[in-house]
């Protein structure tokens, strides 16, 4: 009834329909290469093998092997079969490993088609040039001294570190002719003791430590005994602000007060930027300058104290960014200098756009802000306020000017939360007071990373 | 005995003749059916009028039958004309029968009835839906595409379900009526919605393809002023299968089904791992051109890697398949007739997770209880699921799928060895591509339509037909935005829930009297009035921070955040409306129609809250004259027409009222924010309907027995009273309202359409239909407020895109006085002229109230120097050939745009944005061939463009000619007739669908490729079937 090649026609048009677009692919051995370029190391120590596997069809597994060590590890990846992977192993050198050594780590990578790519990687010993360190270092260290019963002491606790290994330590004082020594076994060690002083007065003291291949550590530092620095009482704040010590609230519309994250009791820290060199900064429980207020002691740079009027603030030595902690129960602090990574994707992109009473208010974006030069997560721009002292400007938020990314304070008030944060839609935006008709500047912060706690914002009076 | 011989030999004559007498009334008589061409009908019926005895023709046009003298044969076979002829004493009879002149008998629906095609005075296309291309389509309107001259539709988004631009000569949302019954739009809603899924098709998705038996298309005002408002944007009307009132009619069952295969089409080509990795060295040091800069990529690592590295588009995608099963049952009595079907379509997108999926279920009922009541009941119910993902441009926290698996990192895996998400190493708030796969989102929206009619036969002229239907449209949105992924990680858990439902209410009483008189007057006369309510409402709820990803959306009470997002709507409006329709024809060549209608919209005062529209068309059937008849040959239709309409549109603003909202932390007491009411509105009591005002002039043609056929309809529309919003000045508390504006809008066009037959042979036939459509807007009068800018010309052409005219690049040490901050490399644009200005240096305007050009270069790039680099206004057109040969059918189709200009948005973003390759993102293959101090030659801006001062977007570097041609189906099918001269068949077909697109284009897709991180076009490879029984 239906003639034979008809039907054998329209299999045929199925069949090259079905395998349209069937593409041939080229079968070679996986690829590798090694990031952490060649491997020296140490008895005890740990290897980061960074290292990028790749093929066309995809790696079924990998596997890391030294067999002097005995070390064998495989990485299954038949589950995703990617044709690019990222190897970020630690590898642990046996404590036995012993010293002047040359092993091999081989790498082998099997594809999905069966290639197999092997790497052979030569581990040679690293000599030890590094002199052990003394982890929390401060040149001066205070001792309240009692005057009525004539006496201080010093508690003192001196971390040591050293990659290889300790052998010993030695303290010594010599205005009070001490001299202490201690053997030791491991890489850390806490030297501590208590010395006691009967007198007022700077001691010089030097402590020395030496680490298996003979490297040693001197470091001179200062006892200051000194009568009692009486600070005024503190308490378990909930909040902690970080203040522009050089400069006033008043001049500042928000920004001046940044909240510092608390980390445990008495314990707070902030991400902070210095604008220029030598800024000073101190800290205080509410936003507000005339209640308590930390700053360093006079006398003792390392010291921290609640005394208005009486601390100094703290010097942030180089214009940039630093991570600053204190503990006002221990009365100490820390500042160290941070980078930001990356760089900022945002910088000629961010305006500012408010609703009223602004120049280029309703919404119509300001100019782009300005990236400041060498550090493009600072962007810079003024509010030109047309209106009345008392007049306020609502909704101030910042966006690219297509909207795609926008930026609103996490709360109320933005300099009484977390900060600010990434969003199209969400957050609260602002209102500010106006002074008076004038350009505001404004400085808006997208370091450390966008999308998390630390993006901050000053508006300062024109 | 002589006498006795004789007696006996006249009884035996007596006998023979009476037995030969007896045979011949009741003998075999045979013959053979043939067509025009005096080719053999097969199956034709043959049956004796008034009997149950019939027969059909054989394979070579031969029938016998046996019938006997003074009884009537009826030959009838479809798509020809029926014959009869009268038995007398022949042995055979052979006929010829004449094809059915199928386009003058045609019924078009018109609104509130039919009119036959032959007298048609308006201009309304017409679609069968077995024109349609249903394979692998969800909606009638993809199937639509192409398919009218002056009906453009354009797909927004290629997502299954995706939605739809629907245009009628160039205005957009026309109303649609099915069944009678005014549709409202499906909700989407996006308020506060995690992320956005792509627009859905809005329009027509409730309805099943299969279930329509044709689509009529009223284009002019003077067919469309029967629905007077809301029909400013044209009118498609949907009319669905119905039974068969006959006695004893067969039922018939059909079936269809067909599973479809989809691909990515035409993906742009990204830079592989090893590109990538060369390309990010050198944009790194062609960012600051500092020499000896570290390089991000050792060459050791270029040279030692293998293959292209992730293909983030294979990981987020799949090969897409469609499912698609209808049935349906229609028959009928002598009373009553019915019609039944049930659909299930199913479409599993190309973006893993992506889905849309859509049952429906039909029932027609008509019971004719006397000779003058009959009453009707049509109704059709849809669920529709979409599943969708995030699609758009976004690539941060809330980025979306395709963005994101078109520009991430293709160093590293989608796991690390834990199993865990890899981040860019470059910049980790990127989120992993797969990782947005984890979001979850489900939209549900049901569609009940239904009206029931009664139909008052009072005399053979006069009936009366009341209707009441309901389209009622409900959505729920559900979306789970997992702590897994980036955003979700840090609001720890987003849901949000919206539900909400559209509702429209029609009733209307229409009466009809039409009559023939003198065999020369034809008078038609309908009335009617209507009322419609529209009403919505709905609410949504977004909440963050929840304690487990594991209720997904189910449980918002379990959020811990400490103000979740709550809102809530409602909302009506109502139209009352009366209107007439008078049909003339003289002597079957004199045509003239009227329509009115008078509408009243509660969106306006009582002024003006009541409005007549109306339309008067005429036609003159040339062919009919006997100076053509008796002259000319070959000439079956030549009908000119000509028409005038006027119709209204009440806008989609609040008009008359004022009123007050909430703003949700307005006010801030005591640093605590406050909500607060705000004067939100102001009403304008003098606002009035907008009015377009059509004049149409149309000829329909059909030459060599409709072997070349169409139509061709000029037209000019122009829009006046536009209801528009109005800036206030700044020191009110609201800043617009809405009024009529002094603009005026023109759009002249013409749409075509041609119908051939090319070939018609027994075995062979090939058919073609193209049309096209060309129309242009212009705004010829401005309102008195207006200011324009220089390049701001009355008329002012609609579509026209002003930008900055590229000059190639900046060279190595050029250096732009206009353009002070490009650099080398960067896009350098034309100072073509400058504003006049006075000795103050302020620009000066002409007694027009314009800016006045110097007709030089000025130094600056500014708006004076602006050209038309493009127009965008799209020139649609479709062409369709069909072919069959025996059994073997083959359908070659083709639609697109003669015109279209856009800009590559990709292309943008990948060569204007290329120093992001700086954080891990990935870039199109072009950013090779931009211009660096090494390459010099290079076409593609260099790295430094984004400082050049001027935004890409306003200059006509990245756009690019977007007319397109695509080979939309291209379908083989063979039909097997199962049982011999039955209608019993079974057709098996594989069709191809978007098999290419031809296009200057260089972007995704001219058509669904808007933005950067479109949803990805398909092409589509189809088997299915088609059961008739």
């Amino acid at each position: 009834m239906y003639k034979n090649h008809t039907v054998k026609h329209f299999c045929l048009l199925i069949f090259t329909i079905l395998f349209i677009g069937c593409q041939e692919t080229t079968d070679v051995p996986p690829g590798i290469s090694i990031e952490s370029g060649d491997i020296a190391t140490f008895s005890g120590d740990t290897i980061l093998l960074k290292s990028t596997v790749s093929d066309e069809v995809g790696i079924k597994k990998i596997t890391l092997e030294c067999t002097d060590w005995d070390i064998k590890k495989l990485i299954d990846l038949s589950g995703q079969n990617p044709r690019v992977f990222i190897i970020n192993e630690q590898l642990f050198v046996p404590q036995n490993a012993g010293m002047n050594f040359s092993v091999n780590l081989n790498i082998i990578i099997e594809s999905v088609s069966g290639k197999i790519t092997e790497k052979t990687l030569p581990v040679a010993y690293l000599p030890d040039t590094n002199a052990p360190v003394w982890v929390n270092y401060t040149s001066d260290i205070a001792v309240d001294f009692d005057v009525e019963i004539k006496s201080g002491t010093a508690n003192l606790v001196c971390n040591l570190f050293d990659n290889r290994g300790l052998v010993d330590a030695t303290l010594e004082i010599p205005l009070l002719s001490y001299t202490k020594t201690v053997s030791i076994t491991g890489k850390t060690y806490a030297f501590t003791d208590q010395i006691g002083f009967t007198s007022t007065g700077t001691f010089p003291a030097t402590l020395k430590a030496t680490d298996l291949t003979g490297n040693m550590l001197i470091r001179n530092f200062s006892i200051v005994v000194m009568p009692v620095e009486l600070e005024d009482p503190i308490s378990n704040y909930a909040s902690m602000y970080c203040i522009i010590a050089d400069d006033s609230p008043d001049n500042y519309i928000i920004g001046y007060y940044k909240p510092m994250a608390k980390t445990a009791d008495y314990s707070y820290t902030v991400k902070v930027y210095a604008e220029k060199d030598h800024a000073k900064i101190a800290f205080v429980p509410a936003r507000s300058i005339t209640g308590d207020y930390f700053g360093s002691s006079p006398y003792v740079s390392s010291k921290l104290l609640n005394k208005n009027g009486y601390v100094q603030p703290i010097n942030l030595p180089v214009k940039g960014y630093y991570t600053v902690s204190i503990n006002i129960l221990n009365k100490s602090y820390t500042v160290e200098r941070w980078t930001p990574t990356g760089t900022n994707s945002y910088a000629n992109q961010v305006c500012m756009f408010a609703n009223n009473d602004i120049a280029w208010g309703a919404w119509v974006p300001s100019p782009v802000m300005t990236p400041e030069t060498g550090n493009s997560f600072i962007l810079k721009g003024v509010i030109p306020i047309t209106g009345a002292a008392g007049t306020i400007v609502q909704w101030m938020c910042f966006a690219t000017a297509n909207w795609s990314m926008t930026w609103r304070p996490d709360g109320d008030t933005p300099d009484a939360t977390s900060g600010w944060w990434a969003s199209a839609g969400g957050g609260k935006s602002l209102n500010i007071t106006s002074t008076g008709p004038g350009d505001y500047p404004v400085v808006f912060d997208m370091a450390p990373t966008i999308g998390t706690d630390g993006m901050w914002t000053i508006i300062k009076k024109p | 005995m002589k006498k006795q011989l004789k007696f006996i030999s006249i009884f035996l004559l007596l006998c023979v003749a009476l037995a030969s007498n007896a045979q011949s009334q009741n003998r075999v008589i045979k013959g053979r059916v043939t067509d025009g061409r005096n080719e053999a009908l097969v199956g034709v019926s043959v049956t004796i009028e008034g009997s149950t005895k019939g027969t059909i023709t054989d394979i070579n046009g031969i029938y016998n039958i046996e019938t006997s003298t003074g009884e009537t044969l009826k030959f009838s076979y479809i798509g020809y004309e029926s014959k009869t002829v009268k038995v007398d004493r022949q042995v055979q009879i052979d006929i010829q029968l004449a094809e059915t002149n199928v386009a003058l008998s045609e019924l078009v629906v018109v609104g509130y009835g039919n009119v036959k095609k032959a007298d048609l005075t308006g201009s309304v296309a017409s679609v069968k839906s077995s024109e349609l291309i249903k394979s692998a389509s969800a909606s009638v309107g993809n199937m639509l595409r192409g398919k009218a001259a002056g009906l453009n539709i354009t797909q927004t988004s290629a997502k299954p379900g995706g939605g739809l631009n629907i245009s009628i000569r160039g205005k957009n949302t026309p109303l649609i009526i099915v069944d009678g019954i005014m549709q409202t739009n499906f909700s989407k809603l996006s308020a506060n919605s995690v992320f956005d899924g792509g627009s859905n098709e809005a329009r027509l998705i409730g309805l099943n393809p299969e279930d329509i038996e044709t689509i009529d298309i009223l284009k002019d005002a003077s067919s469309t002023a029967i629905y007077g408002a809301d029909a400013a944007g044209g009118v498609i009307i949907i009319t669905t299968k119905k039974g068969k009132m006959e006695a004893g009619a067969k039922v018939d069952v059909s079936y269809s089904g067909s599973t479809s295969l989809q691909y990515l089409s035409d993906f742009p080509e990204f830079l592989t791992a090893k590109e990538f990795m060369t390309e990010q060295n050198k944009v790194l040091f062609e960012i600051d051109n500092s020499v000896g800069k570290m390089s991000r990529h050792s060459q050791e690592r270029i040279d030692n890697f293998v293959g292209t590295g992730t293909r983030w588009i294979d990981e987020v995608t799949r090969t897409g398949m469609v499912n698609d099963h209808n049935i349906s049952v229609r028959s009928g009595t002598a009373n009553s007739q019915y019609m039944a079907s049930l659909s299930y379509f199913d479409n599993q997108g190309v973006a893993k997770n992506n889905a849309f999926n859509r049952v429906t279920g039909r029932i027609n009922l008509e019971q004719k209880f006397n000779s003058w009541l009959t009453a009707g009941l049509n109704t059709s119910y849809a669920t529709i699921r979409y599943k969708d993902v995030p699609i758009g441009d976004r690539r941060h926290g809330e980025s979306a799928l395709i963005y994101s698996a078109m520009t991430f990192n293709p160093l590293v895996s989608v796991y690390d060895a834990n199993g865990k998400y890899n981040d860019n190493p470059d910049r980790p708030i990127y989120p992993n591509p797969v990782s947005i796969l984890e979001i979850k989102d489900e939209t549900n929206n049901t569609n009940l339509i239904a009206n029931l009619y009664f139909n008052l036969k009072l005399t053979d002229y006069f009936n009366i037909r009341t209707t009441v239907g309901i389209d009622d449209k409900t959505v729920n949105t559900n979306q789970y935005v997992p702590k897994t992924t980036k955003i979700g990680a840090e609001k720890n858990g987003i849901a949000s829930k919206n539900n909400g439902n559209t509702k429209m209410v029609t009733g209307n009483i229409i009466a009809n009297y039409n009559r023939i008189f003198d065999d020369m007057h034809e008078i038609g006369v309908m009335m009617g009035s209507e009322y419609r309510k529209n009403s919505w409402e709905g609410t949504y709820l977004t909440a963050s921070n929840f304690p487990t990803d594991n209720a997904l959306w189910n449980n918002l009470q379990s959020s811990e955040q400490e103000k979740p997002y709550i809102s809530s709507y409602k909302g009506s409006n109502q139209y009352l409306s009366v209107f007439s329709r008078i049909n003339y024809t003289l002597l079957n060549k004199y045509l003239i129609t009227a329509n009115l209608r008078i509408d009243g919209s509660s969106n306006f005062g009582s002024a003006n809250q009541y409005a007549p529209f109306g339309g008067v068309s005429v036609g003159w059937k040339l062919a009919e004259e006997s100076f053509i008849k008796d002259n000319v040959q070959g000439i079956d239709i030549l009908k000119l027409r000509a028409g005038w309409g006027q119709v209204g549109n009440a806008g989609n603003l609040t008009g008359i009222y004022s009123y007050y909202s909430i703003w949700p932390g307005a006010y801030a007491f005591n640093g605590q924010m406050t909500n607060g009411a705000i004067f939100a509105k102001i009403g304008n009591p003098d606002l009035k309907w907008q009015t377009v005002t059509d004049l149409n002039a149309g000829l329909d043609f059909g030459f060599f027995k409709n072997r070349i056929g169409g139509s061709v309809d000029v037209y000019q529309r122009m829009e006046t009273d536009i209801i528009l919003s109005k800036p206030l000045m700044s020191y009110h508390q609201v800043k617009s309202i809405d009024y009529n504006s002094g603009e005026k809008w023109r759009t002249r066009g013409i749409d075509l359409i041609i119908n051939t037959v090319n070939i018609s042979t027994r075995k062979f036939n090939w058919k073609t239909d193209f049309n096209f459509s060309f129309y242009r807007t212009y705004t010829v009068a401005r309102d008195k407020d207006f200011n324009p800018d220089i390049y701001q010309i009355t008329p002012e052409r609609w579509g026209d895109v002003w930008v900055y005219k590229n000059e190639g690049l900046v060279g190595l040490n050029e250096t732009v006085g206009h353009m002070p901050t490009a650099r080398p490399g960067n896009i350098k644009y034309a100072d073509r002229d400058g504003y006049k200005r006075d000795d103050a240096g302020n620009r000066i305007k002409d007694e027009n109230g314009r800016y006045m050009y110097t007709g030089s270069p000025d130094g600056l790039l500014d708006n004076a120097d602006l050209y038309v680099a493009g127009n965008s206004t799209p020139v649609p057109f479709g062409f369709n050939n069909t072919f069959s040969y025996n059994n073997w059918d083959l359908n070659v189709y083709v639609y697109g745009s003669m015109n279209g200009f856009k800009r590559n948005e990709l292309s943008e973003l990948s060569v204007a944005g290329i120093a992001d390759i700086t954080y891990g993102l990935n870039a199109l293959v072009t950013i090779k061939d931009r211009w660096s101090p090494d390459n010099t030659t290079g076409t593609m801006p260099s790295v430094t463009n984004g400082n050049s001062g001027v935004a890409t977007a306003s200059g006509d570097f990245f756009y690019e000619k977007a007319w397109f041609a695509r080979l939309d189906n291209l379908s083989l099918g063979y039909t097997f007739k199962l049982k011999q001269h039955n209608s019993t068949t079974l057709r098996l077909y594989a069709a191809a669908r978007n098999v290419f697109v031809v296009t200057p284009y260089k972007g995704m897709d001219p058509e669904t490729g808007n933005g950067i991180g479109a949803y990805p076009n398909q092409r589509t490879f189809t088997f299915g079937l088609n059961l008739n029984l």
